[in-house]
């Protein structure tokens, strides 16, 4: 089952192309890593499919709708997004933050299935001695957590995230992206943008590599060759491919770049 | 991790704590009649909690009887309608606004609102005083109540037009407000230049908030108004909470943040225009009572909105009681208290307050 598919999309800010013509598919079940440069428009690509900006033209449709068609809840209960970050003005236990991602299913308040599905999320990222805690008083990591935890709370059908490993050490990292692995089913899927090459190379089914807004390279992680990342990120690199998710060393600027 | 961790039952223990903030609404209502009775029995003439209740009741039908239902009930009254709708306008401005300084006061509405006073007894010549007494008498209060609604509303109007260039960002919101606060109360001014002494003293009256001034047709028409904006309020609770991360965020919950914003700001603007051209000027319970629940119970907005309306009734009436016993036989205006009050309250909040701003 096909989950997202981008057909031609371009995106301007003030009349600078930000985005040129990508196309691409994502299947059921797959998690598509999403990497280039900074201001390659990987967060750009993001609000587009998520209608937080409104693409010049192409055509985006989420298990075969189209999301220019759709609005509000309905879209909400299709995608979620995960931004980079976000600032609480007013303290809030990270129980109720979590919880406001059942917004998109629920009326005027959360009800008792609501709780349920923020309790299984809370435990599945190992949340739970936080659950009451004020989201003010955790580290940037935990922070970063939460926010994903509310991701998954929203149980849309494809979740975005947004550079969700950065400020996570090690360990975070690793139990965030299984944990995003573990949700995926047949009729989900996933879009994430990673600065993170070997990370992106080890989770993600699917690659896009961006490139001053155009799909430089598309396919599965084995595209990750020098030839690939040296002129997109302007880096010599070292790629050992002991496995088909191949390792990268990056070594030095290339001159020039 | 491990199977303790795992058998965490969180359901309950989110279920317990939201519990306790319900125990705290109830606390706060039980004290809020408690005072209510209170202050109903205390004042010139004091009347026992026996004598008030049978009263109440309609079993007495003496002076006990007049004293209340003419007098004190309705002042009682009022007090709390004005404190919950200040309180709750405040609580709703600084969700929406995403800013803890918001409150009726950062938009304007009462400088306004004292500009419409002004304007009606200098330009409109409601306003005379009678040497007797040293008293006050706005020869027509309705066209002064009207004249201070009409120029609030005037800047709500004003405020969301402005903001609607700028797709209603808290921050545009705010900055009109301030400016037009500015405005009025420079046009405030100009009013009390070209005022007579009788007029000027009119005015300045009139800017002392004081609920004694509303009488049961107040009472009903504010209510008419104020009830069912708490309702609106309570009903959007919830999805304030998810604007409170943000606009983005909110709109990738499927909420519209600019159209309910916009909305909330008219529902507040109006409140707070129609409580203060009846009542006057009654600063810091819609700004101090928000922050105070926050402190106590936490932020979130489903009980932030009703608990803020109970405890800013119960502080507007304990106030105004205060106001009524604390240099009897003066009754001061409850809006000079309120000031003195909420000053060293919101510096306290100020200098406690950890974990925000």
């Amino acid at each position: 089952m096909v989950i997202l598919k981008l057909e031609d999309l371009d995106f301007s800010y003030n009349k600078s192309r930000t985005l040129k013509e990508i196309s691409f598919t994502l299947e059921g079940g797959g998690l598509l890593g999403i990497v280039g440069p900074n201001g390659s428009g990987k967060t750009t690509l993001l609000k587009c499919i998520n209608n937080l900006l409104t693409p010049d033209s192409g055509e985006i449709t989420v298990k075969g709708e189209k999301m220019s068609e759709l609005g509000g809840r309905d879209l909400a209960r299709k995608l979620g997004f995960v931004p980079q970050t976000e600032e609480p003005v007013f303290p809030s236990t990270v129980f109720d933050l979590v919880l406001t991602g059942r917004t998109p299913h629920s009326s005027w308040k959360p009800s008792s299935d609501d709780l349920t599905v923020v309790s299984d999320v809370l435990k599945d990222l190992g949340l739970e001695e936080l659950a009451l805690r004020d989201v003010n008083s955790l580290s940037g990591g935990q922070f970063r957590k939460v926010l994903i935890a509310r991701g998954f709370a929203q149980e849309p059908e494809l979740l975005l995230l947004d550079e969700p490993m950065a400020s996570l050490d090690l360990r975070h990292q690793l139990e965030v992206l299984n944990t995003l692995r573990g949700w995926l089913t047949e009729s989900r899927g996933a879009a994430v943008t990673f600065h993170d090459l070997n990370l992106a190379a080890k989770y993600c089914d699917e690659l896009l590599i961006l490139k001053d807004g155009e799909v430089f390279a598309r396919g599965g992680p084995e595209i990750l060759t020098r030839e690939v990342i040296e002129p997109v990120y302007g880096v010599e690199v070292e790629v050992s491919k002991a496995t088909v998710r191949p390792s990268i060393t990056p070594i030095r600027p290339l001159a020039g770049g | 991790m491990n199977s303790t961790v795992a058998d965490r039952d969180l359901v309950s223990e989110y279920r317990s704590y939201f519990a306790r903030k319900v125990i705290f609404l109830l606390a706060v209502l039980v004290l809020l009649l408690a005072l209510a009775l209170f202050s109903l029995g205390v004042g010139a003439v004091r009347l026992s909690v026996g004598e008030t209740v049978g009263a109440l009741l309609g079993a007495d039908s003496g002076i006990a009887s007049t004293i209340i239902w003419n007098i004190r009930l309705p002042r009682v009254l009022t007090a709390v309608l004005v404190g919950a709708g200040l309180a709750a306008a405040g609580a709703a401005l600084q969700s929406l606004l995403r800013n803890p300084l918001a409150s009726p006061y950062t938009l304007g509405i009462s400088h306004a609102a004292a500009f419409g006073a002004a304007f009606s007894v200098v330009i409109l010549g409601a306003g005379s005083s009678s040497a007797e007494a040293g008293g006050v008498i706005v020869n027509n209060p309705y066209i002064t109540t009207i004249s201070a609604f009409a120029w609030s509303m005037v800047t709500v109007i004003l405020i969301v037009l402005l903001g609607r260039l700028k797709n209603s960002s808290p921050v545009t919101l705010i900055l009109t407000g301030i400016a037009l606060g500015s405005l009025f109360t420079a046009g405030y001014t100009v009013m009390q230049y070209f005022a007579d002494q009788t007029e000027l003293s009119s005015i300045v009256f009139w800017t002392f908030g004081d609920v004694g001034r509303a009488t049961w047709t107040h009472l009903a028409l504010m209510s008419a108004v104020v009830l069912p904006a708490l309702i609106y309020f309570g009903y959007n609770g919830w999805r304030y909470r998810a604007m409170s991360s943000g606009d983005q965020t909110a709109k990738s919950l499927g909420i519209n943040p600019g159209r309910l914003r916009l909305e909330g700001t008219i529902v507040a603007g109006l409140i707070t225009s129609l409580l203060v051209s009846f009542v006057g000027i009654i600063g810091f319970v819609g700004l101090v009572v928000p922050h105070m629940i926050r402190r106590f119970i936490g932020g979130e907005e489903r009980y932030l909105l009703p608990a803020s309306c109970l405890l800013g009734g119960f502080l507007l009436l304990g106030s105004d009681t205060a106001a009524r016993t604390v240099a009897a036989p003066i009754v001061l205006p409850v809006g000079i208290l309120t000031s003195f009050l909420g000053v060293p309250l919101f510096i306290y909040l100020v200098i406690r307050g950890k974990g925000y701003w």
